[in-house]
């Protein structure tokens, strides 16, 4: 089977068949998955914000202590 | 999900509204593969008063009676905050009057049909919009013919045969 095709057929093929899989779930299994991914992103974006505010910090931080380095 | 769809059916009951039909990408999800989005659009005939303007109030306050939750401009239902729009333009009550009686789960509801999912996101031409048709094509998941006729319709054919070039292109 895959020995038999190409490169570029094989993922022609495979993305049309992951596109038929995708395709033939109920609305009700389609919207649960947009509400996984809504899920998904939400903790995605809770723990960028995380680490930008602990990055700000870590900045800050450092900020203060070169400026009291300059001071000394 | 069936929280938003049955407090839909509510609002029809209770003759709130005449009635709706589920449009944008949970619309669009019934009939192609899951599109990100993070509300439900539920399009309503909504005749405009003597001064032109038009108000969702009787509709919102509905909502909210059968538990909804205001959020900003939506009502909350469980994890879906659900946009109420007004039938804006001819193409948008067309779609309301001929939207397809579906069930989601056990509930029954309205959804658009694939050629006025594909013919409002052509209107509306963002850039998700004009993927979404691309999707409907790609995914031969629209009649084709009957696309182009309500296209043709509403002057979106050059919009339409841009999509289907571009997707006819990349086979």
């Amino acid at each position: 089977m895959a020995g038999a095709e190409t490169k570029v057929e094989y993922v022609i093929r495979a993305k049309a068949s992951m596109r038929e899989f995708l395709r033939s779930k109920t609305w009700v299994e389609k919207v649960e998955s947009i509400e996984r991914m809504n899920a998904a992103g939400k903790i995605a974006r809770e723990g960028m914000r995380k680490a930008l505010a602990e990055r700000g910090e870590q900045e800050q931080a450092t900020t203060k202590t070169e400026a009291g380095s300059l001071r000394g | 999900m069936e929280e938003v769809l049955r407090a839909l059916n509510k609002l029809v009951e209770d003759k709130v509204v005449e009635t709706y039909a589920i449009g944008g990408a949970i619309g669009a999800s019934f009939y192609i593969a899951a599109l990100p989005t993070e509300d439900v659009d539920a399009f309503v005939f909504m005749p405009e008063s003597a001064s032109g303007l038009v108000s969702l109030d009787a509709i919102y306050s509905a909502l909210r009676s059968l538990g909804g939750v205001s959020d900003r401009e939506f009502i909350r239902f469980g994890a879906w905050p659900l946009q109420v729009l007004p039938d804006t333009t001819p193409l948008v009550a067309e779609a309301i009057r001929e939207a397809e009686v579906v069930f989601y789960g056990d509930v029954p509801t309205r959804v658009f049909s694939a050629k006025h999912l594909c013919a409002i996101a052509l209107q509306t031409g963002r850039a998700k919009d004009i993927l979404r048709v691309a999707m409907f094509l790609e995914q031969d998941a629209v009649d084709l013919e009957a696309l182009r006729l309500v296209a043709r319709g509403s002057n979106l054919e050059d919009k339409l045969a841009k999509v289907e070039a571009d997707v006819h292109g990349g086979r």
